[in-house]
């Protein structure tokens, strides 16, 4: 027990509002705890896991399940070609645990309880109840292998999802399926249903990260649970063997007012005046669009407050600007909105940091801050991210799952899939169904069955545009059986006959399967497109992203298992290869007119593709790489294997780079995620993402919302704000004989920056991007990776042209708030500030004389 | 002919006839003495100290796997020798939230050998690997494995395995399915125990994350085929659905009480154009015995034999035993699913081998005619059909633009009917969307 720990109970005495008899029952199928505030139990055969909790007196309570949980690293030490394991959450519930009583009087009693996972983790956990409203837990726990997960998990089925508020945030707390909302400890959070709750307070140094919530929710009704999370961070980092010391509060059943009281005299540091948040209303905004931010501020003392508001905005290379906003009063524990226009310059394009920073008495006491883009061309400044149909259809949670992609920074989003069949002789019975209720009917399907209504469509993709998010339909290219069976002579069959399907599952009486379809003639395919318009029409989509391709001879699936060309046949039984001898003539021609088609009655229309666009395609179909990346958001799902194909940083990067130069000329920009081998947050994937955004590639998908301690390894919003100097087309890459010469650093063979040099010429000069990722080139991206050093006072050395001068520089940090910091220059030297992860240096040359 | 029309005037009454089975009663010959406390005292133990533990409890047998990989030992016992029989028993695999899965634990017995594999989370068996995959210089091959049926962690399962060692057949059985989930049809099922005694073994394949596995009411019972031969009624359906089985709609159209399904799934995607399909489930030896009408819906046995051919030779059997052969024609059927060649074809279907792309539409849909539709007045019509013809001994029941459409032929106490029009193509009354299908089914079927 520490001495904090004393303090804490001290504080539990402070604010106990009555004294009655503490009762402590420990039984052979259970342990029971009351007080005059609460009554618990605790089911001997569910590893004494809390399983009941009520008020004093008769009340029967309501089930819920506490528990701690832990799951392993999954992460390997030596390189196998396998990635990381899956993480296996080891619940408290079903373990075999020993409940000891530690003590017992009137005023105090406490129980241990203690178990082991396998040899190599074991837990104790103290739990201490006194006369006050709240229960204090301390968990230890001693490891001799890393651990990846330590969470107390608090769930209660009982309380309908749709009647819960969430607290402080002062603002509904309602999330979509198994998507978290997070939030930073040390804190205190309430899970609120009705006048009553039930509280977690995350005592200062509990050892805690962030806390986590989230329903799960099922239909028919979509309210079924809710759940609590305390998360300790960053454990594969901790010393092995090793000891975790986690610390908590629990207030069960407790009005909101007793909480905030309680909270208030056991977190005394919480700041007197907080922005909870702030936030943009849009993600993204064109040239000339407003936007404004809002923020929720919190009054966190029992005295009347003032605060000075100002808005500060950051763009390009060191570009600010500071607006006073006035003053806002507060009531004691009051909570307010506060939003304000953000003004849109003429020059503000790219990636935009607006802050929100309040003082007291002229000391800034807070600041928070959000980042968002202004292009005319979405894909190349914000951020990716992909939901699919059997998670995102609920009736009635069409805003909320706006939200939840807007807390993720979601610039883009493409919806998969969506339509009852992606081809169909008619538009509204397929791309554009002109029904209510459908069963999407494609690849998906193979894995779950799901219906989607045309209400929650339409107002999922308005309730997006509200927040600046685009949204992409995913077309795979794949049929529906129904309408196969209807149309066989549009298909791809295999060499014995057999219609080529791709997969499919039976579902009661119901067969859905995907074939491939063969539309090789330019009007089969314009045709197709003026399809995709309507569905445009229809739904409001901004774009689509195929997960097909128009080459007529290779197959349709994105990750070319077999490796090599694919001959089909069609309806007669004639090979692909005979038909179409030039695939690339075709397929560009195709291609184009589909794209032709669409955009002649929306010439916005974002088109989207996976390509491969590697050496191997680039000899055989050069014509259509080029249409296929023209303006296009581009997928390059061959390049997500860090198992065997590129296993260190270097590799993977280098065909990244190569890739993505190649996509560029045409006005491309590419995308690489859910890359399989790395475990999600761990430093392997920090890394990749800062290799990723490095090549000039976004990451796709599992963007992590930011609003936690975690986000200041966060690197979407470090990517969005920076977005010119790493996605801007008009950079290119230098020859790598010139990335040998023209950049020298200190110590560079430590880090990752020699792949990441490039240029642009501007109308006085010229500037050079170099991005630095410390982690070394020849690192295997799937093998367990401790912090990096920080690396302090680098000197970088660059190499001017005749004629030039070094004029500017600047370090671009990411962080929780993403920097942009002027360099000193001396000679042709700069010194880097102290960076972690990652570090972009931008130098400008101008010519001699000016 | 006149006899099928009055029968389809009736409440469809499935084909039934008396047969004499093989099916006998089965006698319970050993069982695993798993709750007095001297129940292992049979066993030997071959698991040297830190290996995998064997203790019983609750009547259980409780099998602690260690991290010893593919080294962490087994107990043994010894075995009556049966020719044809069953082992059965519950089995209770690895628990959820065990980390670093892996092959766990094994259960072998005469030259049968069966494994559960934690980390996809399915029971498996040891098969002879294809031969590609024969090590240089051997001639025999190496052991892969054939999965059986998912299974979830820490669920008590009920297991069967099935064998006859005059057959070759091992038939497994995973829960309560009827019908076993893989069929090896040409398996040395007693091996050298033909001529060393039966053993069955239990044991460990090791583990990263040391867990207990649990078995219980271990038995084993023998056919006996002495005892009175009974008469039995040949009356199940056993409906294959093939790729368009859901246009045909059988499923609605036959009685549920009698019908068994084996359903046509695709395994995994298909990036290249090479179908990767199976059934979900096989007829095994009892449901054959008792099939009366044996339906392959647009059925492919191609690609990957997933009809082999010692099924066809059951289905055969069957056939000549009394039951009924159904083919109904789709893009899967027949040639394109693999048949030409085919034991089956060769030997039963009443039709001459065609090309593999055998298709033939017509440039618009066609009535279906033949005695059983004459006087209906908005007859039936179809697209596509498959262009075959049939044998001579075979009658032509149905046509359609003159090719013929139902082909009909006797096969022993049998009948196989090949039905060769297609639900292919979008036409106002094609037959699987008229309102006569369901009477056109039963008269095919029957």
């Amino acid at each position: 027990m520490t001495i904090g720990f004393h303090n804490v109970i001290a504080c539990c005495l402070l604010v106990a509002c009555s004294v009655s008899a503490l009762e402590l029952k420990l039984g052979k199928e259970n342990l029971k705890v009351s007080n005059a505030h609460y009554q618990l139990t605790f089911d001997a055969k569910r590893g004494y896991a809390l399983t009941r909790l009520g008020p004093a007196g008769k009340h029967p309570g309501i089930p819920v399940l506490g528990a701690f949980c832990c799951a392993p690293d999954g992460q390997p030490d030596k390189y196998t070609g396998a990635g990381h394991a899956k993480q296996q959450l080891i619940s408290q519930n079903g373990q075999a645990v020993t409940c000891t009583l530690l003590r017992q009087d009137a005023a105090s009693s406490a129980i241990r309880l203690s178990w082991n996972v396998g040899k190599e983790i074991s837990i104790s956990q103290e739990w201490i109840f006194d006369d006050s409203p709240s229960v204090i837990v301390h968990t230890s726990v001693a490891f001799t292998r890393r651990l990846g997960k330590a969470l107390w998990r608090f769930t209660d089925a009982a309380t309908p999802a749709n009647n819960v508020s969430f607290l402080p945030d002062a603002r509904p707390c309602s999330t979509v399926l198994d998507k978290p909302y997070r939030s930073a400890t040390p804190h205190w959070k309430f899970l609120r249903h009705g006048k009553n709750g039930t509280g977690i307070i995350a005592v200062e140094d509990g050892g805690w990260e962030y806390f986590q919530y989230f329903t799960r929710r099922k239909s028919p009704d979509w309210s079924n649970m809710n759940r609590m999370e305390l998360h300790a961070g960053e454990l594969p980092h901790r010393t092995v063997p090793g000891k975790l010391e986690l610390s908590f509060r629990l207030v069960p059943w407790i009005s909101e007012s007793k909480i905030r009281e309680l909270a208030s005299t056991t977190l005394p540091s919480l700041p007197k005046v907080e922005i909870v948040h702030a936030e943009m209303d849009k993600v993204c905004i064109k040239p000339g669009e407003n936007n404004a931010i809002e923020t929720t501020l919190i009054n966190n003392s029992p005295e009347n407050r003032k605060v000075d508001v100002t808005l500060t905005l950051d763009w390009g290379l060191g570009r600010h600007l500071s607006i006073p906003c006035g003053q806002i009063q507060f009531a004691p524990w009051e909570s307010r909105q506060w939003r304000r226009d953000v003004p849109n310059t003429s020059d503000m394009r790219w990636g935009i940091t607006a802050g929100v920073e309040i003082r007291e008495n002229g000391q800034l006491t807070d600041r928070k801050n959000d980042v968002f883009s202004c292009t005319s061309f979405p894909p190349e400044a914000v951020a990716a991210d992909i939901v699919n149909a059997g998670n995102c259809r609920q009736d009635g949670f069409e805003q909320e799952w706006a939200d939840y992609l807007k807390r993720c920074h979601a610039g883009i989003v493409e919806y998969y899939c969506w339509a009852p069949s992606t081809w169909s002789p008619k538009s509204e019975d397929g791309l554009a169904i002109d029904k209510e209720k459908w069963e999407p009917h494609t690849e998906s399907q193979g894995a779950y069955r799901t219906t989607l209504t045309r209400s929650f469509v339409q107002g999922f993709v308005n309730a997006s545009h509200a927040r600046g998010i685009r949204i992409l339909a995913w077309i795979t290219g794949l049929v529906n059986h129904e309408v196969m069976l209807e149309h066989p002579e549009m298909l791809q069959y295999c060499p014995d006959g057999q219609p080529s399907v791709y997969n499919g599952r039976v579902y009661g009486d119901k067969r859905f399967a995907v074939m491939k379809l063969a539309p090789y003639t330019q009007k089969a395919a314009a045709d197709w497109g003026r399809q995709m318009a309507d569905s445009v029409d229809r739904f409001g989509w901004d774009g689509c992203r195929w997960d097909w391709k128009f080459l007529p001879n290779v197959s349709s699936d994105p990750i070319y298992a077999d490796g090599s060309p694919v001959v089909w046949h069609d309806w007669r039984g004639v090979p692909s290869t005979t038909l179409y001898p030039d695939q690339d003539a075709v397929g560009t021609a195709c291609l184009s007119a589909w794209r032709k088609a669409v955009s002649e009655r929306h010439p916005d229309f974002i088109y989207g593709t996976n390509l491969r666009a590697d050496d191997s395609l680039s000899q055989v179909a050069p014509k259509y790489i080029a249409e296929a990346s023209r303006n296009a958001y581009l997928q390059f799902e061959f390049l997500l294997n860090f198992g065997t194909k590129y296993p260190t940083y270097a590799k993977w990067a280098g065909e990244l780079c190569k890739t993505v130069q190649r996509c560029r000329i045409y006005g491309g920009q590419g995308t690489v995620g859910f890359m399989k081998g790395v475990e999600e947050g761990s430093v392997s994937e920090r890394m990749a993402r800062h290799v990723c955004h490095a090549a000039g590639c976004k990451w796709l998908g599992g963007n992590r919302e930011i609003r936690y301690h975690g986000s200041q390894r966060n690197s979407v919003p470090f990517a969005i704000r920076f977005a010119e100097y790493f996605y801007s087309t008009d950079f290119r890459l230098l020859p790598e004989e010139r990335r040998k010469k023209e950049v020298m650093a200190e110590n560079g063979d430590e880090c990752f920056f020699r792949q990441f040099i490039y240029e642009r010429h501007m109308k006085d000069g010229r500037q050079m991007a170099v991005h630095f990722v410390n982690a070394r080139p020849d690192t295997y991206v799937t093998v367990f990776q401790p912090r990096p050093e920080i690396r302090r006072n680098m000197k970088v050395a660059v190499s001017p042209m005749k004629d030039e001068r070094l004029a500017r520089a600047f370090a671009l940090l990411p962080g929780k708030e993403p920097a942009c910091i002027p360099l000193q220059i001396s000679g042709n030297m700069v010194t880097l500030p102290d960076w972690e992860e990652a570090v972009s240096l931008i130098v400008e040359f101008s010519k001699a004389g000016k | 002919m006149k006899q099928t029309m009055a029968m389809s005037k009736s409440i469809f009454p499935i084909l039934a006839c008396v047969v004499l089975t093989t099916l006998g009663a089965e006698r319970l010959i050993w069982k695993a003495d798993f709750e007095s406390p001297q129940g292992l005292a049979a066993w030997q133990f071959h698991t040297k100290n830190g290996r995998s533990t064997y203790a019983l409890k609750d009547g259980c047998l409780e099998v602690g796997i260690t991290g010893h990989f593919y080294d962490d030992g087994y107990i043994e016992a010894d075995i009556p020798l049966c020719r044809s029989g069953y082992l059965e028993f519950e089995a209770q695999v690895n628990q959820p939230g065990v980390s670093n899965p892996g092959p766990s634990l094994f259960l072998e017995f005469y030259n049968i050998s069966t494994f559960w594999h934690d980390y996809c989370k399915d029971w498996r068996c040891y098969v002879p690997a294809p031969e590609q995959r024969r090590e240089p210089g051997f001639a025999m091959e190496a052991p892969g494995h054939a999965q059986i049926a998912r299974i979830f962690p820490g669920q008590w399962v009920r297991y069967r395995i099935q064998f006859d060692a005059k057959t070759d057949h091992v038939e497994f059985l995973a829960g309560n399915a009827r019908d076993p989930s893989l069929i090896l049809g040409t398996h040395p099922v007693l091996g050298r125990d033909e001529y060393l005694g039966g053993r069955i073994r239990i044991g460990s394949m090791g583990h990263t994350s040391p867990y207990v596995c649990r078995i219980r009411n271990l038995k084993l019972f023998e056919y006996d085929e002495k005892s009175e031969k009974e008469g039995k009624t040949r009356d199940l359906i056993l409906l294959f659905n093939g790729f368009s089985s859901n246009l045909y709609g059988l499923h609605r159209i036959l009685p549920q009480e009698k019908l068994r399904t084996y359903t046509l799934v695709s395994t995994r995607a298909a990036a290249s154009p090479i179908n990767r399909w199976k059934y979900d489930l096989l007829p095994g030896r009892v449901s054959l015995e008792q099939a009366a009408v044996i339906i392959l819906a647009d059925a492919p046995a191609e690609p990957a034999g997933i009809l082999p051919e010692f099924l066809q030779k059951d289905i055969e059997r069957a056939v000549a035993d009394g039951a009924r052969l159904v083919l109904l024609g789709g893009p899967c059927a027949l040639n394109r699913g693999g048949l030409g060649g085919s034991w089956l074809w060769k030997r039963l279907l009443p039709l001459n081998e065609g090309a593999v792309k055998d298709m033939h539409t017509f440039p618009e849909p066609m009535p279906i005619q033949g005695n059983f539709i004459s006087g209906t007045e908005k007859p039936p019509k179809v697209l596509t059909v498959h262009a075959l013809t049939p044998r001579e001994n075979a009658d032509t029941l149905l046509s359609a633009g003159g090719r013929p459409v139902l082909v009909s032929a006797p096969f022993g106490k049998g009948t196989v009917r090949v039905f060769l029009g297609t639900p292919l193509g979008q036409a106002e009354g094609i037959f699987h969307k008229s309102t006569f299908w369901p009477e056109l089914a039963k008269y095919i079927i029957q």
